[in-house]
């Protein structure tokens, strides 16, 4: 269903923590789950919710984006009117790093663009996460309460610093808090609001210099000091941040249990949607012995794999052994190797009888192309 | 909007021998080899041979097809001047419009659409064909040797020749017979019911044959030998590849486990892809108590019992403690926990229910057969599918 919202998915200055997954990429392009990129998550939940246009901020490292999303056609966003913008950061002066320190700092890079929008409200949120979240409901609650910004939040907390919201007794909330990490009072922010365009524009020209970057420190706390009050919708699902190589280990690990699948994937709808390669299916030879595993097309696999993913077009080879390891597309494992608590990234290859092991908190990262 | 070569691709046929499957779809659009419908094979062929134009006749049960083909935008075949076209047949003014009446017939009724391309040459090709071809290089031979008609041909033993259309060959290499299941064969040479014709020359041989009432309006039945006997150049491209027709329940399963030999077809190979409109569906999982050998699975498939030696479509389902042997699953087929499936198809979305059986190994005697499910169909609980059925309807436990 056609609604008047405008998508914008920004990508900020990566985690350090992200290490070598981010060497070569912003965290928006990280590969994930099998056959993703992080930013399918955020996009795709759009598209669900029937909106119809969003930009992308990009980062300095935007290759891997820009080869990935192309012109959106693979989300349904390859339109003549409208559809997906790919937005470098165009507006920052020539000294700037082209990273950005805040969510209020990527919207001032684009300011221009972002007055020309012709949608009443805004979708606002970070690429940086997992999950299916019916954004629909929430856009449903923004219009029946009427409210200038509704925030999607969840029960719970994360490990890592964010922000909470305390909703009052009438479903708004008024109050904001930070949080080291760990739980707190109020609900779990998950970074994605809707926001009148009016209200976004008047909070951009109050966080117009260099020290208000911050969407929730300077933008939402000014608005709520103002005595604004922000709807609360409540997303309990599953659905996680990726601020380190350990969060994204155990996120991966998490996968193939049938209730984190059927959160991500429900069968009868909300799609997550990613670009589309021409491939087979997967081939599994008579040697193969595969259990607790998720696996994308393309692959063909010979050796013995338990507790992995495995992405697009990987190859195992027999008599390979891997436990607990995350593998991205093309990459290929030769006879013999034994590989426990690894990521290998993509275009890697583990020659004939490498012995590599990480452990659950700290697992071992192969850089992308790289011949171990 | 001058084009060398186009292609028209016969997709009307009912399939009728292939029963249930083909009940409510096209025989094109059946799911193949995991991944794909037949017409992926000819339309990636064309995409990778370089040919953007591809008429797709339609006449039954089309609507299914037509959803799958959509603008032609999997397989790269979605350019402004070029595409894929559903051609289903039309009425004119003043008449009532008819059928498809023969293959012939179909080209036939669709000579404005070619003439519009204005084509030098036009390549016509059958929705049921599994094999990867370069028409590139057919092209080329067809220019080289000057003729009017160039035929794909196989070659086969002297003993299955006389199920196939054979052409003889002269001397000079070019084609001087042609006999529609030979009893007595007098040549190896099977027609693929591959052509490339010269427009010109097809276009008034398909007039004419159009004003004999006696004509079946078939290509291989009437076109061909009137070619033949006009004294037109017709040439054999001799293909060497994997190549397999798959009308019949036996040859369709024969075709799926094929696709289990890396040998006999290499769809990995990336220089040549085999393209499909997919499902958005995550990665398949195979599950705890999981057993996959010799298989092929696809993304959405959720498998935690045993699969061997079997193809399985997107979103099939195997549950714990269930097992499928030298199977062919379909989209959506669902076998539940203790049931066993073997030498059989399921249709799209067939659920074999608890401790039902489906089909046995061959036992040697003619009765044996593939055993076949037609799409959503339930086997109950307990109930038995004996091998060789076609199960058009839902079965339950006597």
């Amino acid at each position: 269903m056609r609604n008047d919202l405008h998508g914008i998915i920004y990508t900020l200055s990566s985690e350090p923590k992200l290490r070598e997954l981010v060497e070569h990429r912003n965290s928006a392009s990280i590969p994930f789950g099998g056959r993703y990129r992080l930013i399918d998550f955020a996009l795709s939940m759009m598209v669900n919710a029937g909106v119809r246009d969003v930009s992308v901020i990009m980062e300095r490292d935007y290759q891997s984006l820009l080869d990935h999303l192309s012109n959106g056609a693979d989300w349904g966003l390859a339109r003549r009117s409208g559809g997906l913008r790919l937005l470098p950061p165009f507006g920052l002066p020539e000294s700037h790093s082209g990273h950005f320190n805040g969510c209020m700092e990527a919207l001032r890079s684009v300011g221009s663009y972002i007055r020309e929008i012709p949608s009443s409200d805004i979708v606002l949120c970070a690429a940086d996460w997992v999950g299916n979240i019916d954004l629909g409901k929430a856009a449903e609650l923004h219009r029946r309460t009427g409210a200038d910004i509704t925030a999607v939040c969840s029960e719970g907390y994360g490990p890592f610093p964010h922000h909470r919201l305390v909703p009052d007794g009438d479903g708004f909330a008024r109050t904001l808090l930070f949080s080291e990490g760990g739980p707190g009072p109020g609900l779990f922010s998950r970074e994605i609001y809707i926001i009148k365009k009016d209200v976004l524009l008047q909070l951009m020209d109050y966080c117009a210099d260099a020290i208000h970057n911050h969407f929730h420190r300077d933008a939402i706390a000014h608005y709520l000091a103002g005595g604004g009050k922000i709807a609360v919708y409540e997303h309990n699902d599953y659905a996680r941040r990726l601020v380190s190589v350990s969060d994204y280990f155990e996120a991966s690990m998490d996968m193939y249990q049938p209730e984190v699948m059927q959160a991500l994937f429900p069968a009868d709808g909300l799609p997550i949607r990613t670009k589309e390669r021409a491939e087979a299916s997967t081939y599994y030879g008579e040697t193969a012995k595969v259990t607790r595993t998720l696996i994308a097309d393309g692959c063909i696999v010979e050796g013995e794999l338990d507790h992995c993913i495995l992405f697009r077009g990987v190859h195992v080879a027999k008599g390979a052994k891997l436990t607990n390891c995350v593998v991205m597309q093309d990459t290929v494992i030769q006879a013999g190797a034994q590989m426990n608590c690894v990521i290998a990234d993509k275009d890697c290859v583990i020659t004939e009888g490498r012995l590599l092991a990480g452990t659950e908190r700290i697992p071992l990262v192969i850089p992308k192309g790289q011949t171990v | 909007m001058k084009k060398e070569c186009i292609a028209m691709l016969l997709a009307g046929g009912q399939g009728s021998r292939l029963y249930a499957l083909t009940a409510n779809v096209a025989k094109p659009n059946l799911p193949f080899g995991g991944k794909y419908r037949i017409i992926d094979f000819p339309l990636s062929n064309c995409a990778n041979s370089g040919i953007d134009t591809v008429g797709v006749l339609t006449q039954y049960r089309p609507m299914k097809l037509n959803a799958y083909l959509g603008t032609g935008q999997p397989w790269d075949l979605s350019a402004d001047d070029g595409g894929v076209f559903i051609l289903p047949p039309y009425m004119s003014a003043g008449e009532k419009g008819n059928w498809f009446s023969g293959t012939a017939n179909a080209i036939y009724q669709n000579i404005d659409f070619i003439d519009v391309r204005d084509p030098e040459y036009v390549l016509i090709l059958s929705g049921d064909h599994i094999y990867k071809m370069d028409y590139a290089d057919m092209l080329r031979e067809h220019k080289e040797k000057g003729a009017a008609c160039t035929i794909a041909v196989i070659q086969v033993s002297m003993d299955e020749a006389k199920r196939f259309g054979i052409m003889n060959v002269g001397g000079d290499g070019y084609i001087n017979e042609f006999e529609e299941k030979p009893a007595h064969p007098k040549s190896d040479l099977a027609s693929m019911g591959i052509y490339i014709f010269t427009w010109k020359k097809l276009r008034q041989a398909l007039i004419e044959d159009e004003a004999n009432p006696n004509s079946q309006q078939d290509f291989g039945k009437n076109i061909i030998p009137k070619l033949l006997a006009a004294g037109e150049k017709l040439w054999p491209y001799r293909f060497q590849g994997y190549w397999r027709d798959v009308g019949t329940i036996t040859s369709l399963w024969d075709a799926n486990m094929d696709m289990l030999s890396p040998e006999t077809i290499d769809l990995y190979d990336q220089s040549w892809p085999i393209m499909s409109r997919s499902p958005i569906r995550p990665p398949h999982v195979a599950g705890p108590e999981a057993n996959i050998r010799h298989s092929i699975v696809t993304e959405g498939c959720v498998v935690d019992g045993s699969v061997f030696n079997s193809v399985l479509s997107n979103q099939v389902v195997v549950e714990k403690g269930a097992r499928v042997e030298y199977s062919v699953l379909m989209p959506g087929a669902h076998v539940e926990s203790g049931a066993e499936v073997r030498f059989a198809i399921l249709g799209e979305n067939a659920r074999i229910c608890r401790g039902a059986h489906v089909g046995t190994e061959p036992d040697g005697t003619d009765n044996w057969g593939v055993a076949t499910c037609g799409p959503d169909v339930t086997v109950g609980p307990g109930a038995m599918v004996a091998p060789g059925a076609m199960l058009y309807d839902d079965l339950v436990a006597t």
